[in-house]
């Protein structure tokens, strides 16, 4: 499949050129609304960066039709006036796509998140652990539902920006916002962690969209996401912070024993301690480990009798080992990254 | 009490105490009565029943109609705190079961009509072994041969007891247990020789492979690799020496059909788990092969995955079966796996006849119509360093370790299957460290749905489901079919329940207070049918279904290995 997927964008890129003229698509985007786009050379946001490298993948250029994106309507009528090509960045749900009957979603190029972030030292790793904590949240946002429902000290603001900058003054000591806004937060100041919120039922699949009436266009964009999901996704998406691999980590890079340690941890422990190391039901919570490395040594090398946990002496050695608890140590004061 | 000095120079104590006679005697298990285990309905002699691998019992007295008279008769406790995957066998009124932690491995011979312990025996381990055992600690049952019963151990020895007292018969080292190689799998004996296949490659490193030994001896008689050495055809698949740590362990208990004279075996996946670090097809690995009984030379192989990239071993029995299709017999093998699909192969020739799914939850790609080779879906590889992929089904796969059903009497394959994914990541850096964990992955198992785990009946000549029972956690549990019409099936929450073998419709459960994690099987005893189920966790259950809250019940569930076995009320 793989294989076939680069022969169609080959073939594309062939005919492209053999009209004598570079195929052009138009994207509709709104000139400021940073992260996701923006009329800016060094940032135009990564919804432009998703439709500039959809387009290469297909030979084509991308020519950009900047537009507000404020109010719905106006904006789509673009698209459907022929204005533009594609849309980005629509929420794949039935109670968006549904009153749309004029469209075409694509598959999704990124699921949104929800996200916490919370300063690093005396931050926030978990959900559970903004039990007791005041957490911003923007009004009527799907993070705003998720700590209500939670039942969780919550304070409303009425757009990101106002609080972000709560979070900056300590108005508030976590806030729960889409991972866009979050990821580049954190990607911009230094001394902020960014949490995933994992919950596949609160997870925004995100896709373009073009007119009903381009179906080859949308077939198109189905593959060149499909080729580009692998490498040049997640790069985009690293780049604002979005995803898994968090910013802090290239913040301040381990040292070569302590990267060596982290993959110890990660090969040989985290099955059952977890890639955070918190542990699960029937493995410790490492983070929480109150002894000495001489201590943690002693465990690792013994086990514990009568739990899963198993002996690793003559396995790991002992300087891999007690690297091993340094790493911990600096996982839990949260100046690296997992 | 009997201690063996002879077993001291090796730094290994053996404890073997017989307790009370035979109740009677039970009847050898000859070469002829293996063969024709299929028309022996009293006994259970060997792991999946019959060498066609069907787990079928021919027992009926236990059906619908009577099913919520089934209640406990006996319980017997294994003792140990570790894995609990085993099946037991019996012969003639004497079950044999194996009970297994880091330290030792256990064999007890039980009265199978009253629980009492007959005999039992524990070997000791020595301290060295590699981390997959040391994380795993597992045994799955014994094999019977004549007098003897033969069992595999976590030092990687093949060892045979006398069935009457548990008095060690001989012993034999299969493999250097330093390495990580280790033997998980009962035991197979055909035509006197016991089959073995290792474990350990896929996770540890070193190749893979299916040895025979002479059942009466323990003297190995040939040895096939899952790996071909340099030079050898097929190691064009493999880059450099990366063969050499390649992985491709045979972990899983293979089947025979006389009329071939084939043993049939899915191999593992390869090592390591960063698919990138061994570039190429990496034969035999992710593969059906066929071995003729005699030399153990590959008759034939189809490989359903090339250069798996997730750790989905297709190490699962290939149940021997006579598949009408269009009004066409096709003598087959049918092997339900962790890539989500029923796989149909010709057994004489191995060419591939269908596949067809049994789970939705399947993103890695899907095999080619004509070939049945895997296609895979872009995107669904992970790179090293990079951020997670999520992909379905995760790595403990459409249907696991756990062996399928198949009944004769409906032509319906059980599969006890999950609906779960993974977020799937390779590590940025992986070295090989002799006795480490060779994968180099990061693993979170979750579920889009409420009820992940799903048993379903298959019919394999119409190649599709025909009904569905279903439970909250995956079902790391095993099954049973019997001519009663009825389907056991264990679950994580430590439920033991049976369903109609026609609808599905649960009609009895049980509680078992452990999860389900070893054989359900069905015997007679003095004209009465009985049904054993082998509880006391799995890692699997307990620890990996960690960081998904809608099986966080199940992980607080204890662990207590038992057999409980039950019988109709008087």
């Amino acid at each position: 499949l793989r294989v076939a997927g680069l022969a169609i964008a080959v073939v594309l890129a062939a005919s492209a050129i053999s009209d004598g003229e570079v195929r052009r698509i138009r994207l509709c985007a709104d000139p400021s609304n940073p992260p996701f786009s923006a009329r800016s050379e060094t940032e135009p946001g990564f919804e432009v960066e998703v439709a500039r490298a959809i387009a290469q993948t297909l030979g084509a250029e991308l020519g950009v039709h900047w537009f507000p994106a404020t109010r719905e309507m106006m904006a789509l009528r673009q698209l459907y006036e022929e204005r533009c090509d594609v849309f980005m960045g629509l929420p794949l749900i039935p109670s968006f796509r549904d009153d749309k009957p004029r469209l075409l979603f694509s598959a999704p190029y990124y699921v949104m998140r929800q996200v916490i972030v919370s300063p690093t030292v005396g931050g926030v790793h978990s959900l559970d652990e903004l039990r007791g904590k005041l957490v911003g949240v923007q009004a009527m946002t799907l993070g705003d539902r998720l700590v209500f429902e939670r039942g969780e000290n919550r304070k409303v603001y009425r757009n990101a920006e106002e609080l972000l900058t709560a979070l900056v003054g300590a108005e508030v000591d976590a806030v729960v916002i889409e991972s866009p806004f979050g990821g580049r937060f954190a990607t911009k100041n230094p001394g902020f962690r960014v949490v995933e919120i994992i919950d596949p039922a609160r997870d925004l699949p995100i896709g373009a969209a073009v007119r009903r009436t381009d179906p080859a266009l949308k077939d198109q964009i189905d593959q060149a996401i499909g080729q580009l999901k692998s490498k040049t996704l997640p790069d985009i998406f690293a780049r604002y912070g979005i995803g898994s691999a968090p910013a802090l980590a290239a913040a301040e890079p381990l040292s070569a024993e302590l990267r060596n340690a982290r993959t110890t941890y990660l090969t040989q422990c985290s099955q059952c301690h977890g890639i955070d190391a918190k542990g699960t039901a029937a493995a410790a919570n490492l983070l929480a480990f109150k002894g000495s490395e001489d201590d943690f040594l002693r465990i690792v090398r013994n086990g514990r009798l009568g739990t899963a946990m198993t002996p690793w002496k003559g396995i790991i050695p002992d300087d891999d080992i007690r690297a091993m608890a340094r790493y911990l140590k600096q996982l839990s004061t949260g100046a690296v990254g997992q | 009490m009997v201690t063996v000095s002879r077993l001291c120079l090796i730094a290994l104590a053996i404890l073997s105490f017989t307790l009370t006679a035979l109740p009677a005697r039970a009847a050898d298990v000859t070469d002829d009565r293996l063969l024709n285990a299929d028309r022996d309905p009293a006994n259970w002699l060997m792991y999946n029943r019959t060498y066609s691998g069907w787990r079928y019992s021919p027992l009926d007295q236990i059906t619908p109609a009577n099913i919520t008279k089934l209640v406990p008769k006996w319980i017997f406790s294994g003792g140990a705190l570790g894995e609990q995957q085993m099946t037991p066998v019996v012969n003639d009124g004497v079950m044999f079961t194996t009970s297994t932690a880091l330290a030792y491995n256990r064999v007890h011979a039980i009265n199978a009509r009253t629980g009492e312990l007959l005999w039992k025996h524990e070997r000791k381990m020595p301290e060295d072994v590699g981390a997959l055992v040391r994380v795993i600690p597992h045994n799955r049952g014994v094999a019977l041969h004549n007098d003897n019963v033969i069992f595999g151990t976590l030092d990687a020895y093949l060892v045979a007891l006398e069935a009457k007292t548990g008095k060690p018969v001989w012993e034999t080292k299969i493999a250097d247990h330093t390495e990580g190689y280790f033997v998980s799998q009962a035991p197979m004996v055909v035509k006197g020789k016991v089959i073995v296949g290792i474990a350990g490659p896929g996770e540890m490193g070193p190749r893979g492979f299916v040895e025979a030994f002479d059942a009466k001896t323990g003297k190995s008689q040939w040895r096939w690799y899952s790996i071909p050495a340099a030079g050898e055809p097929g190691s064009e698949t493999w880059v450099a020496d990366t063969w050499k740590i390649g992985g491709g362990a045979v972990w899983h208990s293979g089947t025979y059909d006389p009329a071939t004279n084939l043993l049939y075996f899915g191999t593992g996946n390869p090592a390591p788990w960063i698919a990138d670090m061994r570039r190429g097809d990496n034969l035999y690995t992710m593969s059906a092969v066929a071995l003729d009984l005699d030399t153990g030379k590959l008759k034939w192989h189809h490989q359903y995955l090339a250069n798996d990239a997730w750790d989905y071993d297709t190490v699962a029995e290939h149940h021997v079966v006579d598949v009408v299709r269009n009004g066409q017999t096709h003598q087959a093998v049918v092997q339900a796996n962790k890539l989500g699909y029923v796989y149909t192969l010709d057994r004489v020739t191995g060419k591939f006849l269908s596949a067809a799914p049994f789970v939705k939850s399947i993103t890695w790609g899907k095999p080619d119509p004509v070939t049945g080779k895997g296609v895979e879906n872009p995107g669904m590889r992970p790179k090293m360093g990079g951020p997670p992929v999520e992909v379905c089904p995760s790595l403990l796969g459409g249907t696991g370790w756990q062996p399928k059903v198949y009944s004769p009497k409906s032509g319906y394959l059980f599969i006890p299957s999950n609906e779960f994914c993974m977020r799937y990541a390779y590590v940025s850096d992986l070295t090989y460290k002799k006795g480490q964990l060779f994968t180099g992955v990061t693993a979170e198992h979750f579920s889009t749905m409420e009820q992940a785990g799903v048993l379903r009946a298959f019919d394999v000549s119409q190649n599709k489901v025909v009904w569905e029972w279903t439970n909250r956690t995956p079902l790391i549990s095993h099954t049973l079919a019997t001519a009663g019409n009825l389907v056991f099936q264990g679950t994580a929450e430590g439920k033991v329940v049976a369903v109609d073998a026609a609808s599905g419709q649960e009609l009895w459960s049980f509680n078992l207070g452990s999860p389900q994690s070893g054989g359900i099987i069905s015997f007679a005893v003095d004209g009465k049918q009985y049904i054993a189920v082998v509880a006391g966790g799995t890692l699997r259950s307990q620890v990996w279904f960690g960081k998904e809250p809608k099986w966080a019940h199940a992980t607080k569930v204890n662990w207590s290995d038992i057999v409980v076995v039950f019988g109709l009320s008087d």
